[in-house]
C-alpha cells in the first residue's frame, strides 16, 4: 500500500477491483518470502519465530537488527553487514544475514536455517 | 495561556482514553487474544502475515498520517482555538479512534476483507455504481485541493518548490538504485535522506519563483506522468523516503514545542458564525483527518487487518494509532494559534495558506534546537508538500481505475474473456485530471477543502454504519458506533447543503454543483446502505459471529 492521508492505494483492493497488479515486483518478492514463511511455520511451528518487517519501518527494524546481532554475538563486521548492507528482500536469522536481494525462497537457504535450528537445540 | 498546557492535556486525555474507553471498547467488541486472527488462519506470508504490534503500529501510522491532519486544524483555527481543540481531542477519542478501531475489528471478523469491498459487495449493482461516482467526484476534489495547497506553498516558499523538484529526482534515483540495481537498503536510505537535506540547501540557494497558475500547470503535467508510470519509479521510493521525513517532523516538532512552548495569541472562540460559515457543521468537516477520517477505514481494513497477530493488538493499532494522529493535529493547531490573529489571517488569505502557517511554526520550534529558521521552514514545507504530492498521484490513479470501471461493458472483453474498459488509461487519466485542474485554477482551496472533508467524513459514516450493523447482527450493543454515525451523517449532509447554497451565492457554480451532486448521492447511498445492510444477511460478510 502507498498512502498519504487521505488516499490509500491498496494493491489488493486494486486487484480485487479487477485492475492491474500495481505492485507486481513487490508481489513477487512477498510471494517468495511467503513460501519460506509457510515452510518454516510448518516445519518449526514452535522453535522458530518468523518476523516479517516492511523496510518502511526503520524505527523497529534498526534497533531490532542491532539487538539481534549483539545478543547473538555476531562479529563486528558481520553485524555491520547485517545492519547496513542488506538488500530487499533479505533473510536475517539470529542477527546473521543469510540472503540479501535475491529470491527469498531457496532450498539451500532453508537447509541453512534447519541447521541453525538443530544447532540451537 | 501557554500552548504547553494544550499539548500536555491532550497527551494525558489520550492516555486516559486509551486505558479506559479503549479498554471498554475492546471488551464490547469481545476481543480475545486466543482467537486466531486472519493473519494466522489464512497465513500465506504474502498478504496475511502476523506482525508484532509495534511493527504493525509503525506500518499503520505511516499509512494514515499525511498532509490532511495538518491542513485541517490550521484552517479551522478561524473558529477559535477552543472549538478546534475540543473537536480534535474529543472527536479523536469518541469518533475517530472508535471508527478506526471498529473498522479493524469488523475486518478481522470478516476474514480481513476491506470495508470498501464489504460496502461495495453489499450495496448491489446500482449502489456500487453510485458509490463509484461518489468516490470519483471525491477524488477530483482531492486533486483540486492538494494541487492548490502545493501551488500556494511553492509560491509562498519558492525554496520548497526547488527542494520538492529535487526530492523527486532523488526518489527516482533511489527507486532505480534499490529496485533495479539492488543497492543496500539502509546505505541507500542514509544517502537518500542526506541528499534530501542537500536538496533543502539547494532550495534555499536557488528558489524557484513561479506563479500559482504555472505551478498548477506543472503539477497537472507531473500528475499525468506520475500516475501512468510504474509505481516503483517514483511513488514507492518517495513514499518510503516520506516516512523518514514524517518521523523527523513529528519528533522535531514535539521536542521543539516543549522547548519553545509559545503563548496562545489566537482568539479562544470567534463565535458561532465566522464569515459565511457556521461552526456547526463547518468545523467538523474542516478538521477531518485529525479527528475522524473515513479513509482510515480503508487502511485499517485493508492491509492492517491482514497482519494483526492477536485480536487484542487492535486496540493499540486501531485506537492508539488514531490518537497519535490526533496529537499531530494538536501540534498543527498550535502552529496556527501561536500567531496573532491578524498575522494568521494575512498568511491564510495572501501568504500561501495553511502550509506556510505550519512551516513557520515548525521552523520556530526547530530553531530552539539550533536549526536555522529558513532551513526549518523549507523542511516543513517540503514534508507537507511531499505528502500532498503523493495524495495527488494516488488520487489520480484511483480516479483513473474507477472511471475505467464505470466504462466497462459486458460486451467488451479481452482475449481471456474478462471485461475491459472502453477508456484506455491515458484517456481515463486525462478525464480525471481536467475537472480537478479546472477547480484548482480557481484557487479556491479553502472553499474546496471542507467539501472534500465532508466527502471524507461521509465515508466514515458508511464505515460506522457497516460496523454498527455487524455488531447489531452479532447481538451486541452498537450505540458507541451508532451515535458517532448519526452525528457524522447529520454533519456531512448539513455541510453539503450549506456549501451548495454558499457557493451559489459566491458565484462558484462548479463547486456548488459538485456539492449538490455529492449531497444527492450521499442521501441515495445512505438509503441504499441502510436498506442493504439491515436486510437479513445472505452474505458471510455481514453475519459473521462477533
Amino acid at each position: 500500500m502507498v498512502t498519504a492521508c487521505c488516499v490509500p492505494l491498496d494493491g489488493q483492493f486494486i486487484r480485487e477491483l479487477g485492475k492491474e497488479d500495481l505492485f507486481s515486483a513487490k508481489q513477487l518478492e512477498t510471494k517468495s518470502a511467503g513460501e519460506l514463511y509457510r515452510e518454516l511455520r510448518e516445519e518449526f511451528p514452535d522453535q522458530v519465530e518468523v518476523i516479517m518487517v516492511d523496510p518502511r519501518n526503520p524505527l523497529y527494524l534498526i534497533p531490532k537488527l542491532t539487538k539481534e546481532t549483539f545478543n547473538n554475538k555476531i562479529s563486528f563486521f558481520q553485524a555491520l553487514k547485517t545492519i547496513f548492507l542488506y538488500r530487499t528482500p533479505a533473510v536475517i536469522c539470529d542477527g546473521e544475514l543469510l540472503s540479501s536481494g535475491q529470491k527469498v525462497f531457496d532450498q539451500s537457504l532453508l537447509d541453512t536455517i534447519r541447521k541453525k535450528v538443530v544447532k540451537s537445540e | 495561556m501557554n500552548s504547553l498546557v494544550l499539548i500536555v492535556v491532550a497527551i494525558i486525555a489520550f492516555i486516559v482514553a486509551y486505558l479506559t474507553y479503549g479498554k471498554w471498547l475492546a471488551d464490547k467488541f469481545g476481543l480475545d487474544p486466543t482467537r486466531p486472527t486472519p493473519a494466522h488462519t489464512m497465513a500465506d506470508g504474502v498478504d496475511y502475515v502476523p506482525a508484532k504490534a509495534p511493527v504493525l503500529l509503525g506500518h499503520h501510522f505511516a499509512s494514515i498520517a499525511g498532509a490532511a491532519p495538518i491542513v485541517g486544524p490550521i484552517a479551522a483555527a478561524t473558529f477559535g482555538w477552543i472549538p478546534a481543540y475540543l473537536w480534535i481531542v474529543f472527536g479523536g477519542i469518541f469518533l475517530g479512534a472508535v471508527h478506526d478501531f471498529g473498522s479493524l475489528v469488523a475486518s478481522i471478523r470478516h476474514k480481513g476483507k476491506s470495508i470498501g469491498v464489504v460496502i461495495n459487495d453489499t450495496m448491489g449493482k446500482t449502489g456500487k455504481l453510485l458509490f463509484n461516482i461518489f468516490a470519483w467526484l471525491t477524488l477530483i476534489l482531492i486533486i483540486a485541493v492538494f494541487a492548490i495547497i502545493i501551488a500556494k506553498t511553492f509560491v509562498a516558499t519558492p525554496q520548497a518548490g526547488t527542494a520538492s523538484l529535487l526530492f523527486m529526482v532523488i526518489a527516482v534515483f533511489f527507486g532505480y538504485g534499490v529496485t533495479r540495481k539492488n543497492l543496500p537498503m539502509l546505505v541507500s536510505t542514509i544517502i537518500g535522506v542526506a541528499l534530501l537535506f542537500v536538496a533543502i540547501w539547494l532550495g534555499i540557494k536557488f528558489p524557484l519563483n513561479l506563479s500559482f497558475n504555472t505551478w498548477v500547470t506543472l503539477e497537472m503535467i507531473y500528475v499525468f506522468v506520475a500516475s501512468v508510470i510504474p509505481v516503483w519509479v517514483l511513488l514507492q521510493p518517495r513514499d518510503y523516503l516520506n516516512s523518514f521525513l514524517l518521523y523527523a517532523l513529528i519528533a522535531g516538532s514535539v521536542i521543539g514545542l516543549f522547548l519553545y512552548h509559545p503563548a496562545i495569541q489566537m482568539t479562544a472562540y470567534a463565535g458561532f458564525k465566522v464569515g459565511t460559515n457556521y461552526l456547526f457543521p463547518v468545523l467538523f468537516v474542516t478538521i477531518a483527518c485529525g479527528a475522524l477520517s473515513g479513509f482510515h477505514s480503508l487502511v485499517s481494513s485493508g492491509t492492517t487487518s491482514k497482519q494483526l497477530d492477536k485480536e487484542t493488538d487492535a486496540r493499540i493499532i486501531g485506537y492508539g494509532g488514531m490518537l497519535i494522529e490526533s496529537l499531530l493535529a494538536v501540534v498543527a493547531l498550535i502552529t496556527a494559534i501561536m500567531l496573532a490573529p491578524d498575522v494568521y489571517k494575512q498568511i491564510m488569505t495572501t501568504g500561501g495558506g495553511a502550509v506556510p502557517v505550519f512551516a513557520s511554526g515548525i521552523a520556530t520550534f526547530l530553531a530552539t534546537m539550533g536549526i536555522p529558521l529558513a532551513t526549518g521552514k523549507v523542511f516543513a514545507s517540503l514534508v507537507v508538500s511531499a505528502f500532498a504530492l503523493t495524495s495527488l498521484d494516488t488520487a489520480t490513479r484511483l480516479g483513473r481505475y474507477i472511471l475505467q470501471e464505470l466504462f466497462e461493458s459486458a460486451s467488451n472483453k479481452d482475449a481471456k474473456g474478462e471485461t475491459i474498459s472502453s477508456l484506455n488509461s491515458y484517456v481515463a487519466t486525462i478525464i480525471t485530471i481536467i475537472p480537478g485542474a479546472y477547480l484548482a485554477y480557481s484557487g479556491q482551496g479553502m472553499a474546496i477543502w471542507p467539501i472534500f472533508g465532508a466527502a471524507n467524513q461521509l465515508l466514515a459514516a458508511f464505515a460506522l454504519l457497516t460496523v454498527s450493523v455487524w455488531l447489531t447482527k452479532s447481538g451486541k450493543s452498537s450505540l458507541f458506533t451508532q451515535i458517532p454515525m448519526y452525528f457524522i451523517f447529520s454533519v456531512t449532509l448539513t455541510a453539503l447543503a450549506l456549501f451548495s447554497i454558499n457557493n451559489f451565492k459566491a458565484g462558484h457554480a462548479s463547486l456548488a454543483m459538485m456539492a449538490v451532486v455529492l449531497f444527492i448521492l450521499a442521501i441515495v447511498l445512505a438509503v441504499f446502505a441502510f436498506q442493504a445492510l439491515k436486510k437479513p444477511s445472505n452474505s458471510s460478510q455481514t453475519n459473521a459471529k462477533a
